[in-house]
């Protein structure tokens, strides 16, 4: 059960677009939904950031200040630029990662229990909202903050213009690196959804993808090559594409969740029950209470 | 590989006395979950959501409530051959009983359902012929409260000398020599035989009618 082969993955690949086919009115129900509510909240947030600095400083000096931060942008190195990235990226896309995150609780009951609903997103958006966040900050500071550093350093080396040699390479290392951290924090959501904190999530899906490389890296992988296929449709046959990035969004993710969140269940099962009984009759008592 | 994850035996009883615990487990559906299903054995979500008429998110929910408190565990995962991959859950003890003076210590809701439900127990005691009238109600709780406090206390503390062979036993024979056992130790402790005795002279004082064994 906890090994893989490729008809295992194909296997797997089948069951989970299997089960997001039979659920897809609760996913786009619960997706419209949640990017809705995510949205709103974004919104909140910036609102939060920027009313207290506009009443502070006045709209004048906060247009300026952003006005000269877009110009030095380039100049900007290290410390700050990380702080920069930081300081923008997270506060606004965590509300998006939440509803990333939830939708791995959708996933959790559908191959726990075969059923999930649309309104369900919403209760583990609620209810796991600083974890998933927490889950989704970590995901963007090992798997994208890098990517992003490289290339805006590559950019600053370059003056700018990054072609032939440069660009490959850096294309290269994205890829590389965005496949493999993700993949080995592709159970990082999983583990939330099953009650670890963040740090305790993190390490599972870790010592998860090192134990079970094959298995872990194997469906990711799988799910990347599909992604890939789609991508490709919606970019090559304009008619088609409309329908494969339909496809992606809508089937093609929650299939990802499922896939995970049922590889993570396997793996961190325990199908011996460790109790066993000698074999007896009827559950009948004898003795009364006392 | 990775060690395959260990899970404890079910204890016998336990005393719960966080009033947290106590706190998750008087929801009606988590208590439901425990008390009418769990404490007898496993069951997945999907069982337990049929069973209670309820919707398995909202379970599993109350499942990861009741694991995080240490009451539930999962205990095996079966693969079905739709690809459903089912966790088995089960409480951690047989018999679940509340700490007395934990729940009476605790804020709010917790005390008032405590001494709410010992003095409902104690009126209650008229359908036998028990009449213990209002003024004597307070004396009549604080003797109970001790004797099943102590009872609690001894009947938690009994060593298994031979775990290996007791999570061997069949569930119905492990509950009738654990009874046996419970009374056993119940009346070797003379606090427990003391505070029975003065609870069974004020019962016996406060008799009209009804029992009478001699």
């Amino acid at each position: 059960m906890k090994n893989s082969s490729f008809e295992t993955l194909l296997q797997d690949l089948k069951i989970s677009f299997r089960f997001a086919s039979k659920n897809v009115i609760s996913y786009v129900l619960a997706m419209i939904g949640v990017l809705i509510v995510a949205g709103i909240l974004m919104a909140i947030v910036a609102a939060a950031i920027m009313v207290p600095v506009i009443l502070a400083w006045g709209i004048e000096p906060m247009t300026q200040f952003f006005v000269s931060l877009g110009q030095n942008w380039s100049t900007l190195q290290g410390a700050a630029l990380f702080g920069w990235v930081m300081f923008l990226a997270i506060p606004l896309l965590g509300p998006f990662f939440v509803a990333l995150g939830a939708l791995f609780g959708m996933a959790r009951e559908i191959v726990e229990s075969d059923g999930t609903t649309a309104e369900g997103v919403f209760v583990w958006y609620r209810k796991k909202f600083l974890s998933l966040a927490g889950g989704g900050v970590v995901l963007f500071l090992v798997c994208v903050m890098p990517i992003a550093l490289m290339s805006i350093w590559a950019l600053t080396v370059t003056g700018g213009w990054m072609l032939g040699l440069p660009m490959a390479a850096t294309a290269a290392f994205a890829v590389v690196w965005f496949v493999m951290t993700a993949g080995m924090l592709s159970m990082l959501f999983p583990g939330i959804i099953d009650g670890l904190s963040v740090l305790g999530a993190v390490k599972q899906s870790v010592r998860l993808s090192r134990h079970y490389f094959d298995q872990v890296f194997g469906t990711w992988l799988s799910y990347i090559a599909v992604f890939f296929l789609l991508s490709a449709l919606t970019v090559v046959l304009i008619p088609i594409g409309v329908i494969a990035s339909l496809v992606l969004v809508f089937l093609g993710l929650p299939a990802m969740t499922i896939g995970l969140t049922r590889v993570y269940l396997i793996l961190t099962g325990n199908p011996e029950a460790t109790e066993t009984t000698e074999d007896e009759g009827p559950d009948v008592r004898f003795v009364g209470g006392v | 590989m990775t060690e395959p994850v260990r899970v404890e035996p079910m204890k016998d009883l336990e005393v719960v006395t966080d009033p947290q615990v106590i706190r998750v487990l008087l929801e009606p559906v988590r208590s439901d979950i425990v008390f009418k299903y769990l404490v007898n054995g496993s069951m997945t979500v999907k069982q337990l959501a049929d069973a209670l008429g309820k919707n398995p998110g909202t379970i599993l929910h109350h499942i990861e409530a009741l694991k995080k408190a240490g009451l539930v565990v999962q205990e095996r995962t079966q693969l079905t051959s739709t690809g459903i991959v089912q966790r088995y859950y089960r409480a951690t003890a047989r018999e679940f009983r509340l700490g007395i003076s934990e729940m009476i210590q605790a804020e709010g809701g917790i005390a008032r359902f405590a001494k709410d439900r010992f003095k409902s127990i104690v009126s209650s005691l008229s359908v036998y012929g028990m009449e213990i009238p209002e003024f004597q109600a307070e004396q009549a709780t604080e003797l109970l409260r001790n004797l099943i406090e102590r009872e609690n206390a001894v009947s938690s503390r009994i060593p298994v000398l031979d775990a290996e062979s007791y999570n061997r036993l069949p569930p119905s024979v492990r509950g009738d020599v654990s009874r046996i056992m419970r009374r056993f130790a119940l009346e070797e402790d003379s606090q427990y035989r003391n505070l029975r005795e003065k609870w069974h002279d004020f019962l016996r004082s406060h008799r009209t009618g009804g029992i009478k064994n001699e």
